[in-house]
């Protein structure tokens, strides 16, 4: 190691020694204990729900054995669109329409969020202002970019892109795409998929194209998704929640999400952003 | 009693919340200090490193040591901390720690104008040249795993470090 090399290294020891010094590390332990007993009580709550997820399975396979042994064959029963709210997004472009999961519906935390590039509702345990330790589940709808794009943050905003870069993460081990289908969301075509984070990747889901532009990254989350084509730019419907969350409530959560899908609306005028 | 595991290491309690506690005492102040590097501010650092080990905790049944537990939370934090720096790019400030509170110029035997002017100098690096100087120099990382962490190639890494350090050698030669 050359002088300039011991004089770096010693200079960056210096500086986080300093940074590290003044750190109230009492203080900031109490902190942190408060943040693990939310992530105590979303484990415990996320039991109650697979549990309750799981109940309500059984009661539906026992009331299915019952109906296939009737002759009498009951007609598929609708919920009446009027007598479930739908959010219409007021800063999000473009305006968007949907009847969010029950899940959000029902909760006495839900906090629902909102600007010009997301709409988002938490569902929280313990307070969602505590960070996103207590966070049980979101869903995003928000616009978002290929990282990976040899141009960069002004390339293009397509959703093949997007795609492109969640297989590349996929090859590289960062995450595992499973139940991929087409569909369309609100008339527009859009793929379906579900994701397992399998590693922390700083932007591993893309930046939305702004300035300041925010990130999102691979986190050790679960995410049921749709990449729509709204008018060739990629715009990212999701609902993601803990991978370590039982399979009974990611099921619930993925299609309680699927059947928000088919409640989607876009504003049929053009956006402006979406070009 | 403080038992040892085969391979050496130290073992940890036998409860994720006491094994997390326990490294957190062990460890905190040297991750806010390797945040502290990437972020610029106190603040931004110690939630970062907040982040980490909330994210230790939550992964705690995939880890199989207490050294896998560390190298984790070192991970974690360059990856919160670069994902801060993303977030709040156009509206970066420098807080340069106080002086007073950190090892004194001598005792690294760098006068105290040239340690100030180096830490100047590495501030104003580009975020990526100063996280690959961070990650080998702080963390002494090798190319490889350099690369691995930032996701780009050992030719960028090679790249980004060659500039920084170029640009350190001229700033320190013009201040001298």
């Amino acid at each position: 190691m050359n002088e300039l090399e011991t004089a770096i290294t010693a200079t960056l020891q210096a500086e986080a020694e300093g940074a590290a010094m003044t750190t109230d590390t009492t203080h900031e332990h109490e902190i942190l204990n408060d943040r693990l007993d939310d992530v105590d009580r979303h484990r415990r709550r996320i039991t109650w729900v697979g549990a309750i997820a799981a109940a309500a399975a059984i009661v539906l396979v026992i009331v299915g054995v019952r109906t296939l042994g009737t002759s009498h064959i009951p007609e598929p029963v609708s919920p009446s669109p009027s007598s479930v709210p739908r959010h219409v997004t007021t800063a999000f472009r473009p305006t968007v329409s949907l009847v969010v999961p029950a899940w959000v519906r029902d909760s006495t935390s839900a906090i629902s969020t909102e600007n010009d590039r997301e709409a988002k509702w938490s569902v929280c345990d313990g307070g969602c202002g505590k960070g996103p330790s207590s966070v049980l589940a979101v869903i995003l709808v928000a616009s978002v970019l290929d990282p990976r794009s040899p141009t960069g943050y002004s390339a293009a905003n397509q959703p093949e892109k997007f795609l492109a870069s969640l297989q590349r993460s996929e090859a590289a081990g960062s995450l595992a795409i499973t139940d991929r289908s087409t569909t369309t969301v609100g008339g527009f075509p859009a793929i379906v998929l579900t994701i397992d984070e399998r590693r922390n990747v700083s932007n591993g889901f893309g930046c939305e194209i702004a300035p300041d532009q925010r990130c999102y990254d691979l986190s050790s989350d679960w995410d049921r998704l749709a990449v729509v084509d709204y008018h060739g730019s990629t715009l990212v419907l999701a609902a993601s929640t803990n991978r370590s969350a039982t399979d009974a409530v990611k099921a619930d959560i993925a299609a309680q999400f699927d059947q928000m899908l088919t409640t989607v609306r876009f504003d049929p005028r053009p956006s402006p952003s979406a070009s | 009693m403080t038992g040892t595991s085969g391979t050496g290491q130290p073992s940890l309690p036998g409860s994720p919340r006491a094994a997390v506690t326990e490294i957190f005492h062990h460890h905190y102040r040297r991750l806010v200090g390797l945040a502290g590097l990437m972020v610029d501010d106190r603040e931004s650092a110690e939630e970062v490193v907040q982040d980490a080990f909330e994210s230790l905790y939550r992964s705690w049944g995939r880890l199989r040591d207490p050294q896998a537990a560390v190298a984790y939370l070192n991970r974690s934090v360059v990856n919160g901390s670069r994902s801060r720096l993303r977030k709040r790019m156009t509206e970066r400030a420098y807080d340069i720690p106080d002086a007073g509170t950190a090892p004194s110029a001598e005792s690294l035997g760098l006068d105290r104008n040239e340690r100030d002017e180096l830490v100047e100098a590495l501030r104003a690096l580009p975020r990526r040249q100063r996280e690959v100087m961070v990650l080998r120099y702080y963390l002494d990382l090798s190319e490889d795993q350099i690369a691995e962490w930032l996701g780009i190639s050992n030719g960028s890494v090679k790249r980004h470090a060659f500039r920084a350090t170029e640009t350190l050698q001229k700033r320190m030669e013009a201040w001298a």
